[in-house]
């Protein structure tokens, strides 16, 4: 290989773009070739037209620390992870068919007989201990069972080339609108290595996400249903995302107090009165949901909105108390569930997990932490992790201590060792780790679509690829055909 | 015994106020020591109330009024047949130990929003067991701990007081007692569970013998699980045992789950809240509508907030 990828060394991991002998994998040659020319002056020049644009148009994110939240420019490498599309069909086959499983058990759990538990699938104190069974769901019936109609499930690939999956998010997954305004950059800011031609387009998300939400809508909201995004408000981190979202759907963006519960039924308050509401796309948490169910003092909520998802009259999106089913406690099960519930192999793979609460592995684990990952189930976002191999000693105490005293709290994973991908550093090429968070939407029926967001750990040697922990984005392409 | 219970609950508001949204649980379960025989919910001004069971077995009436009212009231009226429970069997106390009856009863032995313990607390409790020669002995001498920490007084204290500033306080009312006795029975292994109802008694720290019409509030006690024969009621603010004068509305892990009135409203105005219940023995089918009673309770709801302000922001950066 040439240029600036002269030195790339392709050995220390799962390469998704070159093979450990340094040959180019099949996706990634025609877009190598085209960028073999470029020199370091190039890839800067692009590198400038990205932020550049990303400062345009105001995308940033935001970091909390310490409560203060500090806005800071989306970052995107602009090297872009190409998936060939058999492999792509292979994984959206996974992701189908782990979010269908998972929509079933949360349907058993909230409407259903339990079954799960009955029949001593997953435990039932595992259940009733998790912070995200929400008791105030138990009843709410939801169109179809789509429970969860939009989902964020992050996989990596490993050693052994295979995707795994790393967590589901099944309550307000983000990231969408970062997919595609990456592609948008990208087309602008290198046009010549774009190969729009051969590339599965992402600006079409809001015609998949309404034509899913239309899908859900009780039966009483007729062919033309009336949805809002019901965001926190500006304030919120996601605030972008919920505007961007209401513009490529064609629908109003809305806060609690723009909405009005009488009768069990939902209204928009418009200049022209009240306007009736189908189907609620909920950027809030449940707790904030609603102020007489839920936490009396949220001001962001709606009240007696979940008194029209009991009397059916609205559905929400996603629906009340998913988060049993992301919760990482529950995650190890996720294989069984799917056996159980569809009576089929996991095509995707779980990261080998250990419960706490097994007195045999936790033991086992308890000996040689600093070779595995600990995480706490109660956080997200990449908080609180601790990574076995890059802890000090007193940090393993610390989590060991923490393990004893909360067996429920915690569990431990085996290090995976995530792929990577060629990325900028400002001087060259370099490997860097990476995820990928593809969206799968669910109505009447499945529709995944193409790519995802593929998060880039920019620190050498790190895996932490959260962009609130100093991480980076790629753009995703998806290939319409398979290349050999 | 044939028990007519009338609950009353009024809001007035100095100024008018816009909509209001309320979620009751006020209504008696059926149960093999309670039969409902009938019971109706009158609302003024008049809303759709959409009734449902929740997660619990509670019933639960949900309403709102959207439009200028300066008063509402709720009127929830039930006919209740109880009858003594069958006596509970009792088993030693090293039946707490056993991890599957543990793991089945996990909701009833965690903290829940009104009940957390301290370091203090559970040692306390621990000493308390330590002698117990049985699981309901166990249960009966958390009971008596649970008197000699707390004095009963009106208006002591307020809904959701943490378990440290009750002992410290020494002073409490029903849920009180309900949920310091939970939080030393869940701190040592002991399943319990926060049941909501009505007493019929003159006054709640006493079982009257008298079968005179009662005003009263609504009453909490405690059922404590007894492994492998059931849950055993007791009642720790009157010591009593729980019979047929106690009627059951619900249970949960707390009084949050089984909160007789959850609502808001949206204005600015403070309501003054009259709420009472009033229940009378019936010897006869002819049920007597009383005149409708007033008292001063403690419950107020809290306002909606209509303009986003500081905690709007960060609520919005918590999500």
């Amino acid at each position: 290989m040439s240029g600036l990828l002269e030195h790339y060394d392709a050995s220390e991991a799962w390469d998704e773009a070159i093979e450990r002998d340094g040959t180019p994998r099949a996706a990634y040659r025609r877009f190598l070739d085209r960028i073999a020319g470029l020199d370091h002056a190039a890839i800067e020049r692009v590198e400038s037209l990205v932020a550049e644009e990303f400062r345009r148009q105001g995308i940033t994110f935001t970091v909390y620390d310490d409560d203060r939240g500090t806005e800071r420019t989306w970052p995107m490498d602009p090297f872009p992870r190409i998936i060939d599309a058999a492999e792509w069909t292979e994984l959206e086959a996974g992701l189908a068919q782990r979010v269908s499983a998972l929509n079933r058990f949360l349907e058993d759990l909230y409407v259903g007989e339990q079954a799960a538990i009955q029949d001593g699938v997953i435990p039932r104190w595992l259940v009733t201990s998790s912070s995200g069974f929400e008791r105030n769901a138990v009843g709410i019936q939801v169109p179809h069972g789509a429970r969860c109609m939009i989902a964020g499930v992050d996989v990596v690939r490993g050693d052994d080339g295979r995707y795994k999956v790393l967590e589901d998010n099944l309550r307000n997954p983000s990231g969408i609108s970062y997919v595609i305004e990456n592609r948008a950059a990208m087309a602008k800011a290198f046009p010549n290595a774009f190969d729009a031609g051969s590339i599965r387009p992402v600006d079409d998300y809001g015609r998949y996400l309404r034509a899913t939400l239309e899908e859900v809508a009780p039966a009483s909201a007729g062919d033309r249903p009336n949805i809002v995004i019901l965001t926190p408000g500006v304030y919120n981190s996601a605030y972008f995302e919920h505007a961007f979202l209401a513009r490529a759907m064609g629908v109003e963006l809305v806060e609690g107090r723009d909405l009005v519960v009488d009768d069990q039924v939902l209204y928009a308050r418009t200049v022209d009165g009240l306007s009736p509401i189908d189907v609620v796309y909920r950027r809030i948490d449940d707790a904030f949901l609603d102020p007489v169910s839920f936490r009396p003092d949220s001001t962001l909520g709606v009240a007696g909105l979940l008194s029209t998802a009991r009397a059916g009259t609205v559905t929400l999106c996603n629906a009340i108390g998913n988060g049993v089913a992301d919760d990482k406690a529950v995650y190890p099960y996720v294989p069984d569930l799917i056996r159980y519930y569809l009576s089929e192999e996991p095509r995707l793979d779980n990261v080998q997990t250990y419960v706490m609460w097994d007195n045999d592995q936790r033991a086992e684990c308890l000996a040689r932490l600093d070779q595995l990952v600990i995480k706490p189930v109660a956080e997200s976002g990449g908080y609180g992790i601790v990574i076995g191999p890059h802890a000090t000693d007193a940090e393993l105490a610390e989590v060991a201590r923490k393990i004893e005293s909360d067996h429920r709290g915690w569990i431990v994973q085996e290090m995976v060792s995530l792929s990577t991908l060629p990325s900028w550093t400002g001087a060259e090429f370099a490997p860097r780790r990476l995820d990928l968070r593809p969206f799968v939407l669910t109505g009447e029926r499945t529709r995944i679509f193409p790519g995802g967001l593929t998060r880039v750990a920019m620190r050498e040697g790190s895996m932490v690829v959260n962009s609130s922990q100093g991480g980076g984005s790629k753009d995703t392409w998806v290939l319409s055909e398979t290349r050999s | 015994m044939r028990l007519d219970i009338r609950y009353h609950m009024t809001f007035r508001y100095p100024e008018p106020i816009s909509e209001a949204h309320n979620e009751i649980r006020v209504r008696p379960r059926d149960l093999p020591t309670q039969r409902l025989l009938d019971h109706r919910l009158t609302t003024d001004p008049i809303c759709r109330v959409l009734a449902f069971t929740d997660y619990h077995g509670t019933t639960v009436e949900h309403f709102g009024y959207i439009g200028a009212h300066r008063e509402f009231e709720i009127i929830a009226e039930a006919a209740v047949e109880t009858r003594p429970a069958e006596p509970l069997g009792d088993v030693g106390m090293d039946a707490f130990t056993d991890p599957r009856f543990f793991q089945d009863h996990i909701e009833w032995l965690s903290p829940s929003t009104h009940v957390q313990w301290d370091p203090e607390l559970a040692e306390r409790a621990h000493n308390v067991v330590r002698l117990a020669t049985s699981a309901q002995d166990a249960v009966r001498r958390m009971l008596n701990e649970t008197r000699e920490i707390l004095r009963y007084e009106k208006n002591s204290t307020r809904i959701g007081i943490p378990l440290d500033e009750l002992v410290a306080g020494r002073a409490g009312v029903c849920q009180d007692f309900a949920h310091l006795m939970i939080g030393m029975l869940r701190s040592v292994g002991i399943p319990s569970r926060y049941v909501s109802g009505y007493l019929f008694a003159a006054d709640e720290t006493a079982i009257g013998h008298s079968d005179v019409p009662v005003r009263v509030q609504t009453h909490a006690w405690v059922d404590a699980a007894v492994p492998g024969c059931g849950w055993m009621p007791v009642d720790p603010t009157n010591a009593q045992p729980v019979g047929e004068r106690h009627v059951v509305i619900g249970h949960g892990r707390d009084y949050d789950d089984v909160a007789p009135v959850r609502g808001v409203y949206v204005g600015s105005a403070v309501p003054e809240v009259d709420s009472i219940v009033e229940i009378r023995r019936m010897e006869q089918i002819d049920r007597v509508m009383s005149d409708r009673p007033r008292r001063r309770g403690p419950l107020v709801p809290p306002p909606l907030p209509e303009v986003p302000d500081a905690q709007t922001a960060q609520q919005q950066q918590q999500q």
